[in-house]
């Protein structure tokens, strides 16, 4: 018996009654009325008070109450229906605002309408249809994002092997890894040579010296020094003999094993000390070129996987706040339709 | 009984100030005025309110009327059926009150007079009171029968 329906009605005058189908009548009620004044819809499903707004009001209510008559007496209540309230949805402004702010608001209502996000002012697309290009619009900036990152990341990673690859040369030139065999292989043989014009042919020849040099190097074993040493005596005898000198042949018989013994002794001295210097330089120059470009690129890398992470932890999280937000008004409209059911 | 003496006479001594504020103390646009609500639509709404509070259902009329005072409570009518509402849940005083401010509002309407003396009816102490008024409202063509009852039933 109380005004349980809203929502009807569309005049904007005075009071109209308008009766409902009997669809809606309940079995105790004899009538089911709406009653639709300016702004405010009521449904009555108590016949008996719009009966007597109707004119069929009996003398006297059941608690003594004498019945009023439209429009006399009391006060308190609108003389003029309330203007009717726009129903399309306009931006609220207050009416103390400058019209310079008016002038920015009206500018940044325009830009708004004209950049990427000018749906979210058009008033005929309904929430879940914004949030729903929303969330397309941020997870297309964020892969965009993503993507341009990648690409910087590797550029940077060829940039970086490109400029290892020329220090590779420089380093195989000035004693990096490739070339340190073939600076070794001189050292060694300048000094088995003792320097001069072979050692300096072989430099500029550079692989065939590391050649030869490695030969040398065959020969610096002790079994070849000693079979060389006891070798040389017979071997300068009979030479000496064989160029005419037989007198010089016990001599050269004698005396050979020890000169050839001190010269490879000499010639091992040099190389020794020609090797320990390049291997260690070479050694050194590698390791240090070796270590500064491992760590570059480690730095990079980190810092690159970090900016990578956080961007697609932004990504996530933006997401998972509009699908939440979508969830909920499901879920919502949802519950609605179930206790409508229930 | 002296506590109860007291406190009764510090409601009338309240309710004396209410009255002394006077019609002026109820100045002020309605909710019903803002909101555009028309006399139609008010007397309506106490129609309903009514046919719950006879059906018995006092909580719902409670409800409907105390939405109507708020929403216009330069209405004597309101006021006066919720104070029947409240006499009817056995709240005298809140009955006593809304009486009162039925009766700032329409001091010469019979009905909202006859719903004060009905409401000072619940006070014992008050019947002297109730009864001048009750009197007054004899020769009332609307009420004037259901004065005469209540006088009949009170011995005078």
């Amino acid at each position: 018996m109380i005004p349980e329906k809203l929502g009807l009605g569309s005049t904007n005058g005075s009071a109209t009654v308008t009766p409902l189908d009997s669809s809606v009548r309940g079995g105790a009620l004899p009538s089911v009325t709406a009653l639709h004044v300016g702004n405010v819809d009521v449904v009555v499903i108590a016949p008996d008070p719009v009966v007597i707004l109707l004119g069929n009001a009996p003398a006297s209510s059941p608690t003594g109450r004498p019945p009023r008559t439209a429009g006399t007496g009391t006060s308190g209540y609108a003389s003029v229906p309330a203007p009717t309230r726009p129903t399309t949805t306009a931006p609220r402004s207050t009416s103390t605002a400058s019209s310079t702010a008016s002038t920015a608001a009206a500018k940044t209502t325009s830009a708004k309408k004209t950049g990427p996000l000018a749906f979210l002012d058009d008033s005929k697309m309904s929430v879940d249809e914004k949030i729903f290009r929303l969330s397309l619009y941020m997870t297309d900036k964020a892969d965009k994002e993503l993507e341009k990152k990648v690409k910087e990341i590797s550029g940077k990673g060829k940039a970086a092997s490109s400029s290892s690859g020329g220090g590779g040369v420089l380093g195989g030139l000035l004693g990096g890894s490739g070339a340190s065999g073939l600076l070794g292989g001189l050292g060694g043989l300048l000094g088995k040579s003792g320097g001069g014009g072979l050692g300096g042919a072989l430099s500029v020849l550079g692989p065939l010296g590391s050649a030869v040099g490695m030969g040398v190097d065959l020969l610096q074993s002790t079994g070849a020094t000693k079979l060389i040493a006891q070798a040389s005596g017979p071997v300068l005898a009979a030479g000496a003999c064989a160029v005419g000198m037989p007198e010089l042949a016990p001599a050269a018989l004698k005396l050979a094993p020890s000169i050839v013994g001190g010269a490879f002794d000499a010639i091992e001295g040099l190389s020794s000390a020609a090797g320990k210097a390049s291997s260690s330089s070479s050694t050194s120059s590698s390791s240090s070129s070796l270590s500064s470009s491992a760590d570059g690129d480690m730095d990079i890398d980190k810092k690159d996987l970090m900016e990578l992470e956080y961007m697609q932890q932004k990504q996530q999280q933006m997401f998972s706040l509009l699908s939440n937000l979508m969830k909920t008004m499901h879920d919502t409209r949802m519950s609605v339709i179930g206790n409508m059911r229930s | 009984m002296d506590t109860v003496r007291e406190d009764h006479e510090e409601q009338h001594r309240t309710f004396e100030e209410l009255g002394s504020l006077g019609p002026a103390g109820l100045d002020g646009e309605t909710l019903a005025e803002l909101q555009g609500i028309p006399p139609e639509l008010g007397e309506a709404i106490l129609r309903v309110a009514e046919a719950e509070l006879t059906a018995g259902r006092l909580e719902k009329a409670r409800t409907i009327l105390e939405g109507m005072v708020v929403t216009n409570h330069k209405d004597p009518d309101g006021w006066a059926l919720l104070s029947i509402t409240h006499r009817r849940l056995q709240h005298p005083l809140a009955a006593r009150f809304c009486a009162e401010v039925a009766a700032r509002l329409a001091p010469a309407a019979p009905w909202v007079r006859l719903t004060r003396a009905e409401s000072l009816l619940s006070q014992p102490e008050l019947g002297a009171e109730a009864r001048t008024e009750l009197s007054a409202l004899v020769a009332d063509a609307q009420v004037g029968a259901r004065a005469r009852s209540l006088l009949t039933a009170l011995g005078a």
